[in-house]
């Protein structure tokens, strides 16, 4: 790619440097009141406030009893936004997520009155989201996507913003419907809660009571929300770094990598434009303006790894898609040509 | 629009291209040098081929940088996909300095250009070990190529030129030197020089064969005669004019002097070696010419005369020929004692198969008749003629007839034929071969090495000679002495006389006995002693028929009744 002689002038929604700084700041804040609810996982917390800075959705994967709940409900708390829960079960009907018309008499007339569902709110919780039927899961797919839900052919907006923090157990999947790819690729991250260290145990131990609700008081409105989010999408990205994202991805395709010949499915182009999101977040959450490739780096495993479908020999060999993430990560290099064997890349003195 | 560029944005943007351009070099240099030493290992086989036929350099050189040329452009087609842009040189930088694509975004216009730090922004480094070691080995592989000594095209092999042998070499000399002094008839001269071209035009590998080197000395031997023959004529036809010379004047020729002279000039004619036409014409009609032409013609013979005994005797093969002055006439001999058979081992026998040349004794010989003033002429190098002493060094091959009495100390190479007779004492060192006559009284030492053929009279002394040769047949002559003989050494012995008794002396054993070892091979005789057989005194013992003259001595160690140290003390722990 040509760089021009005469280069255009920053563009008008170029991030001043000062308002990214003042935004990493807020955000900061956000993460410590957060953190200070939900013990010993940092990275969660960050990675969680990337995905919902770029406006995606998160999928939540983990044992019970491990905060994934007390993590949405503590964005909720932080952010005052209105949150609503779902728990999903095998008998949860699509109707149930998005609302029914209902019929209403009002002045002896009758008519259908629509009655909003839980996923009319600006956080959704959707507690075990792979306990429910597909139908409903498949409900939340045009909610997720779109931000507008359909009844009757009547399409109704949702508010902005608008998140899914989803959940689901690893085991106990006896009953359970594992979501269908196409609703697993509209989650812009999925992220996996582990166990807490002892130090932290501890702490929770000491600093907790069961049964007992956290305090935590919102920390940013909604408003301010919506501009950290308006200016995360104004982070530049620079085309170096498109370009590596498009190599990225095109790399999880069989055939493309070495590490594709465990992959049957590779990440879609939604996966492209979720990691360029995520990586706008990530350099806000940094404080620039400007995203580099070692965003895409820090986000790419949240991104892809839910979108790389192994193959059935991979699986049997325990491979994980979070393990091939990581391995495809660790392959694709930064610059698209490499050096000849004549040269070696110096190290900084 | 930006009406400049800033500076930050102009310093990036170099190190940006020479970033670019410094990865384009190595791409470029990736794919050159394999095809470079390839080239340069080739061009170093083709410039030996070339050094090897001694062909111009030029053409190799400029093939050889056509080559490297194309090779150039090749690898700058096949490297060009994976050349550096700026923006790859931007990216490298700041992936060097890990600026998280600041510059590329400063580049893309998304944020304003950063400061261009304090530290080195070389974000590449060669790595000359693998860059350069192949091609600077393929070019040390060049440069050898270059310089190494290498020789040129094989020439066909020629034989080294075959050295002639001596009497080829000789006829050769001889022959050219006749040439040059214009004394024979030309048309003669080259009768001899077909002759010897005959046998020069043999193989190389033939000329040292047996029947070469007779035909060689064969046209020698011819040829040496008929110069003698020709040298002789010559001196006494200018000895005859000088005779003419000193007759009184008015004289006339005495008919004895002409007949002589015409002789003369027959014999000059009548030879193998002719006298030039017109000299021996002028010698003919020699009463005829004025004195001064007389003198003249007188002076051109004693010349040719001269001449041709010089060559005689300038050639080293030719000291055999020495001049000398007659010698006196020799005194009779004395007879000789009785020789003991001889037992003469020949070393060219397989070894361990002597072979005995038995000459039985001969009566003692009657004194030998006085020897003959003989006539000698020539030249010879070394000092001593006739009487007296001298000492000489030579070699030579010659042919001679003389007499003389000398004392000399000689060392000597020498093949030669001679007559001669002589007394004389001598020490020399030689080795020679030759055919000889000879009469003569002798004693002296010698060490010497040769092969002869002989033919003798004699009677003298032998002296104590370590001589290794293979004694020719013995001599048949009349009052033969018999001499004694060294060991090792030929002795002359007498043959068988059948009118005289012949006492053989069988029961007169003597022992031989060789002081010197230093030429003894293996299995030489050096001496013999008489002794008695070894008696065992113990057996003188008479004894009984059958009984036994003493009892042996061995094997009673079997069946003693002791026991040695070892055995008793296995015993004694044995029955503890």
């Amino acid at each position: 790619m040509d760089i021009p002689a005469t280069p255009a002038p920053p563009p008008a929604e170029a991030l001043d440097p000062s308002i990214a700084q003042d935004a990493a700041r807020k955000l900061a804040k956000l993460q410590g009141a957060i953190a200070n609810v939900i013990f010993g996982q940092e990275e969660l917390i960050s990675l969680a406030v990337t995905g919902l800075l770029a406006g995606g959705h998160i999928l939540l994967e983990g044992l019970p009893g491990l905060g994934k709940t007390e993590l949405v409900k503590s964005f909720s708390k932080a952010l005052h936004l209105d949150t609503k829960r779902v728990q999903f079960t095998p008998d949860l009907l699509p109707g149930d997520i998005t609302g029914n018309p209902v019929l209403q008499e009002t002045a002896g007339e009758r008519r259908f009155v629509f009655q909003p569902g839980p996923v009319f709110t600006n956080l959704l919780l959707a507690d075990e989201i792979n306990r429910a039927s597909p139908k409903t899961q498949s409900a939340l797919l045009e909610a997720m996507q779109e931000r507008r839900v359909t009844v009757l052919g009547q399409t109704h907006v949702l508010p902005e913003p608008f998140f899914v923090l989803a959940t689901q157990n690893p085991i106990e999947l006896e009953g359970t419907y594992p979501l269908p790819e196409a609703q697993v690729d509209r989650f812009l991250f999925k992220l996996e809660v582990g166990r807490a260290a002892p130090e932290v145990l501890m702490r929770i131990v000491l600093q907790r009571r069961l049964g007992e609700d956290p305090l935590l008081a919102p920390v940013m409105s909604r408003d301010e929300l919506m501009q950290l989010i308006a200016l995360a999408r104004r982070v530049f990205l620079p085309p170096v770094v498109a370009e590596y994202i498009a190599r990225l991805v095109n790399g999880s395709h069989p055939g493309q990598s070495q590490v594709a010949q465990s992959i049957k499915y590779g990440a879609s182009p939604r996966a492209a434009i979720g990691l360029a999101a995520a990586a706008r977040a990530r350099a806000l959450l940094q404080g620039r303006g400007y995203t580099g490739t070692e965003d895409v780096q820090a986000v790419a495993l949240p991104v892809l790894q839910h979108r790389l479908i192994l193959h059935y020999q991979a699986r049997l060999e325990g491979l994980t898609s979070a393990e091939v993430a990581k391995r495809l990560v660790a392959e694709i290099p930064v610059e698209a040509k490499a050096l000849p064997r004549t040269l070696a890349a110096a190290k900084v003195t | 629009m930006r009406a400049t560029i800033s500076e930050e944005e102009l310093l990036w943007r170099s190190r940006a291209s020479s970033v670019a351009r410094r990865v384009n070099l190595g791409w470029w240099w990736h794919r050159l040098s394999p095809a470079l030493v390839g080239i340069n290992l080739a061009g170093a086989g083709v410039l030996l081929l070339f050094r090897q036929l001694n062909w111009p350099y030029t053409p190799w050189l400029a093939t050889l940088a056509a080559v490297w040329l194309l090779a150039a452009g090749w690898a700058w087609w096949r490297a060009r996909a994976r050349f550096y842009s700026e923006a790859e040189g931007l990216l490298r930088l700041e992936t060097h300095l890990g600026w998280h694509n600041v510059l590329s975004a400063a580049a893309a216009g998304g944020v304003s250009w950063p400061a261009v730090p304090e530290v080195p922004l070389r974000s590449v480094s060669w790595r000359w070990s693998t860059s350069s070691r192949p091609v600077i080995a393929s070019m040390v592989f060049l440069l050898a190529a270059w310089f190494i000594p290498i020789g040129g095209p094989s020439k066909p092999y020629l034989p080294p030129p075959q050295l002639m042998p001596p009497a080829m070499q000789q006829v050769q000399s001889w022959t050219e030197a006749l040439k040059e002094q214009k004394i024979v008839e030309p048309a003669m001269m080259e009768s001899w020089e077909e002759r010897l071209e005959q046998l020069k035009q043999k193989p190389s590998q033939e000329w040292y064969g047996q029947e070469s080197l007779e035909a060689d000395e064969s046209l020698r031997n011819q040829l040496a005669q008929e110069m003698d023959t020709l040298g002789k004529n010559l001196k006494k036809s200018a000895d005859l004019i000088d005779a003419m010379q000193n007759l009184p004047s008015g004289a006339s020729v005495p008919a004895e002097m002409d007949s002589a002279i015409s002789q003369q000039m027959s014999n000059l004619q009548n030879s193998n070696l002719p006298l030039r036409q017109d000299l021996a014409q002028a010698l003919g009609n020699a009463q005829n010419l004025p004195p001064s032409k007389l003198e003249d013609l007188k002076n051109q013979l004693q010349s040719a005369a001269n001449a041709i005994n010089s060559l005689q005797s300038g050639s080293p093969s030719m000291s055999g020929m020495n001049s000398g002055q007659a010698g006196q006439a020799g005194q009779p001999g004395q007879a000789g004692t009785p020789s003991l058979p001889t037992w003469n081992w020949s070393p060219s026998t397989p070894p361990g198969m002597p072979t005995f040349n038995w000459s039985p004794p001969s009566p003692p010989g009657q004194p030998g008749q006085p020897g003959q003033p003989g006539q000698g002429q020539g030249q010879g190098q070394g000092q001593g003629q006739g009487q007296g002493q001298g000492q000489g060094q030579g070699q030579g091959q010659g042919q001679g007839q003389g007499q003389g009495q000398g004392q000399g100390q000689g060392q000597g190479q020498g093949q030669g034929q001679g007559q001669g007779q002589g007394q004389g004492q001598g020490q020399g060192q030689g080795q020679g071969q030759g055919q000889g006559q000879g009469q003569g009284q002798g004693q002296g030492q010698g060490q010497g090495q040769g092969q002869g053929q002989g033919q003798g009279q004699g009677q003298g002394q032998g002296g104590n000679g370590n001589s290794m040769g293979q004694v020719g047949p013995h001599g048949n002559g009349v009052n033969d002495g018999l001499g004694s003989g060294g060991p090792g050494g030929g002795g002359g012995s007498g043959a068988i006389n059948p009118e005289a008794p012949t006492d053989l002396q069988a029961n007169n054993k003597q022992g031989v006995s060789n002081n010197k070892t230093d030429s003894v091979l293996p299995g030489d005789i050096v001496g013999m002693t008489k002794s008695a057989p070894p008696k065992d005194s113990k057996n003188d013992e008479a004894t009984t028929a059958g009984g036994g003259a003493s009892q042996g001595n061995g094997g009673d160690a079997v069946w003693r009744q002791e026991l040695t140290p070892q055995e008793r003390a296995l015993l004694s722990r044995y029955f503890k």
